[in-house]
């Protein structure tokens, strides 16, 4: 019986990498989708529903800290496990507020691919 | 004598002069002439006697007025002081009067004074009384005093008697006091004004209960007095005036914000700079307005700073007579640094102080930018590092299939460029942060020991790989948890891994860290045998990019800015980094020593620290 795969929600402007996330995750068994601004993030976890979303921070129409806040306020999604990923230094005064929530974020630059694998089967747990 | 009576037998007296018989004429106009002389004589002598008396006298009288003259000069020099103290209308009619009981101490002294253009009668009559005065003396001085002021042309319109609702003068003992059972009146009584134009009028009056109490020269006394302190007054005046104005010239040229307050915390002068940025709010009368317009333009919710508490600062520099420097605080957008500083008078007394505010906006500005800057530049430069990253791992992996040995030899290049720019950026946001002081430092306790032995395990592979050995010591005794920021150290301790590894030499050759306590700190130290750092290198250690000579091969690793954070994050957080090239004692390799104080390392708020 094999168990039933996760899905991954990438939501991130940059064509790069969301292709080599994406491509990495599906060859290590995951379902994957993609959206590449705020609003179609939002969209696409209402339609495609996943386990985790991976959320960029700086992206057209609506940056990933407004993202976030919509789906921690929306019942229906608020439970989803959220990892920011981004490539800003820090986001001082909104870092400590979304920890303290619950939600990691990472430097993207700073992980291989099998690190941010890692990291995401934890938050899975 | 000539006639006398002593002749003897024979008519001669012994030793007189032989007497013609017939001559007893002449002889009496001979005695009467002498007689003549002798009085002539006396009465020179009586003429001389009373003209070098009269010089006498003259002399007595030259000395008694040089005396006075000289206690005078005494009592106008302490006059000049005392004006010089302040030029306040009671303190200079209390200086003259004082003046005067110098020169005249027999009498009774009573002045009162009101400033110039005044309609009111004065509050208080101050009275030096120097015998018994009573109720009717005190009467009669009064009169004597409003009658006085009523006649000053710039009191004319005054009232001598102030109006019903109006309480009539109190007398005020300086000296002496009443004599309730006194019913003397004063007999002798000299009254003189004081006007200080535009400034003051007062009156005094000199007076005794004995009749004839003042010789020709009271008048004279009483006028050199009041004279030379008039003049004096004047002089004061117009040097302050100049000195003021001089100040002044110099505060308002000044592009620092001035504003000076004296002992009454009562604002005296705030030059141009100053008004412009309280142009908004205080009126520029009291220093308490001034600290409060700071504290409110202070912005503390937008800026993130403390609120300005320029008024803490105030209270101590005045309670210390120290100058006090505040580093930075915000009015409206603009950072200044200020100073104050304490005032003090000639006595050395606290007569106010001063709040200077120089203007850093520039630089506060410039630190923003630069942050503003590499954290743009660094989110930019990281988002094209990370597919690349990702890619040529996942080659390397092959998890797209296998690499033949060049073409892994080629990718595993790309990969290993590929970390060591990010970890330049990783580190230059960090040097950015060390250097305008947002480098958040959390220390946590940590067991030393387990904390170096994982960094030690994360390197063994690497050391393996190059048939080096590492061994770590740890702590001969248990250590007590260490308050550390694991982050930072990791960092620290990590990168003096991989240099040791890096310049080691040969096989076997080993690697030793060691980690333990000091009477007045925590110890850590990394200790390789390989080519060492050589001696002209060794200053230049610690500086950003610097490699030397001997380092040539490990120029494509590194980020170059290792030790230069290293000694930066050290330094903040209250520690040590030092080395040994050669180490004490041996030949050859190089020794790094890392020490943080007994009570850890010093925490800070500010950005978080390098990214894991």
């Amino acid at each position: 019986m094999t168990a039933e795969k996760k899905k991954i929600l990438i939501v991130d402007d940059e064509k790069e990498i969301v292709k080599a996330l994406s491509e990495h995750l599906v060859r290590s068994g995951f379902l994957v989708a993609a959206a590449y601004d705020g609003e179609e993030g939002l969209e696409k976890t209402q339609t495609f529903k996943p386990d985790l979303v991976l959320l960029d921070v700086v992206m057209p129409k609506m940056d990933g800290v407004a993202v976030l806040k919509r789906l921690k306020e929306d019942a229906a999604t608020k439970h989803i496990p959220v990892l920011l990923l981004t490539n800003l230094d820090s986001l001082e005064r909104v870092a400590d507020t979304l920890e303290a929530g619950g939600t990691q974020y990472l430097i993207k630059s700073n992980y291989s691919a099998e690190e941010l694998e890692k990291k995401i089967r934890e938050a899975l747990r | 004598m000539p006639g006398s009576d002593t002749a003897g037998k024979d008519g001669m007296v012994p030793g007189a002069l032989p007497v013609p018989e017939d001559s007893s004429g002449t002889h009496e106009r001979g005695l009467l002439n002498l007689l003549e002389d002798m009085r002539e004589k006396s009465v020179q002598l009586e003429r001389q006697r009373i003209a070098t008396f009269n010089i006498l006298d003259d002399v007595t009288e030259a000395q008694g007025q040089l005396k006075q003259k000289y206690v005078e000069l005494e009592a106008l020099k302490d006059l000049t002081q005392s004006l010089g103290r302040s030029l306040e209308p009671k303190n200079i009619m209390r200086g003259i009067a004082e003046a005067l009981e110098k020169t005249l101490p027999e009498m009774t002294i009573a002045y009162a004074a009101v400033p110039a253009g005044s309609k009111i009668p004065p509050e208080v009559v101050y009275i030096h009384a120097r015998e018994a005065v009573g109720k009717k003396y005190l009467a009669a001085v009064k009169e004597s005093i409003l009658a006085g002021l009523a006649a000053v042309p710039d009191l004319s319109a005054a009232p001598v008697r102030a109006p019903a609702d109006r309480a009539e003068p109190g007398f005020e003992f300086v000296e002496g006091s009443e004599d309730a059972g006194s019913q003397s009146v004063p007999r002798s009584v000299i009254s003189a004004p004081v006007v200080v134009p535009g400034a003051m009028a007062g009156m005094i009056t000199l007076s005794s209960a004995k009749p004839g109490a003042f010789s020709k020269n009271t008048a004279a006394s009483i006028s050199s007095v009041i004279d030379s302190a008039l003049q004096t007054i004047g002089l004061l005046k117009t040097l302050i005036a100049s000195e003021h104005s001089r100040l002044q010239d110099l505060l308002e040229s000044m592009s620092d914000a001035v504003v000076m307050f004296d002992a009454d915390r009562q604002i005296l002068i705030a030059n141009q700079s100053m008004r412009q940025l309280l142009a908004g709010g205080a009126a520029v009368g009291s220093l308490d307005a001034v600290l409060d317009f700071f504290k409110r333009k202070s912005l503390p919710e937008e800026t993130g700073k403390k609120a300005a508490d320029v008024s803490e600062a105030v209270e101590k520099a005045l309670a210390s007579a120290k100058t006090m420097h505040i580093e930075e605080l915000s009015i409206e957008r603009r950072s200044f640094e200020a100073f104050i500083t304490p005032i003090r008078d000639w006595e050395k007394n606290a007569s106010g102080g001063a709040i200077i505010l120089h203007d850093i906006t520039h630089l506060t500005e410039i630190d923003r930018m630069k942050t503003e800057f590499v954290s743009v530049a660094s989110h930019q430069l990281r988002t094209p590092l990370t597919p690349l990253r990702l890619f040529s791992e996942m080659l390397l992996n092959g998890e797209v299939g296998e690499l033949n040995p060049k073409q892994r030899e080629y990718v595993d290049s790309i990969q290993k460029s590929s970390i060591r720019m990010i970890s330049l950026v990783n580190d230059l946001l960090n040097v950015s942060r060390l250097e305008t002081g947002r480098l958040m430092i959390e220390p946590v306790p940590t067991d030393l020991a387990e904390f170096i032995r994982d960094i030690v395990q994360e390197v063994v592979p690497t050391a393996a790989a190059k048939g080096y050995e590492i061994l770590f010591n740890p702590p001969k005794e248990k250590l007590p948890a260490i308050n550390l920021d694991q982050t930072l150290m990791r960092q620290v301790i990590h990168n003096l891994l991989t240099n040791a590894i890096r310049y080691s030499e040969g096989k076997g050759s080993k690697i030793t860290v060691e980690a333990g306590a000091t009477p007045d700190s925590y110890l850590v130290s990394v200790h390789d045998e390989g080519i060492g750092i050589p001696k002209e290198a060794q200053p230049r250690i610690f500086e950003k990019f610097f490699r030397a000579d001997n380092a040539r091969k490990a120029e494509a690793e590194g980020s170059g800015l290792g030790m230069y954070v290293a000694k930066m994050v050290l330094e903040a957080s209250g520690g040590k980094i030092w080395f040994e090239s050669p180490p004490k004692g041996a030949a050859r390799g190089t020794v790094f020593y890392v020490s943080v104080p007994r009570e850890g390392m010093l925490g800070r708020k500010g950005e978080k620290g390098i990214a894991a």
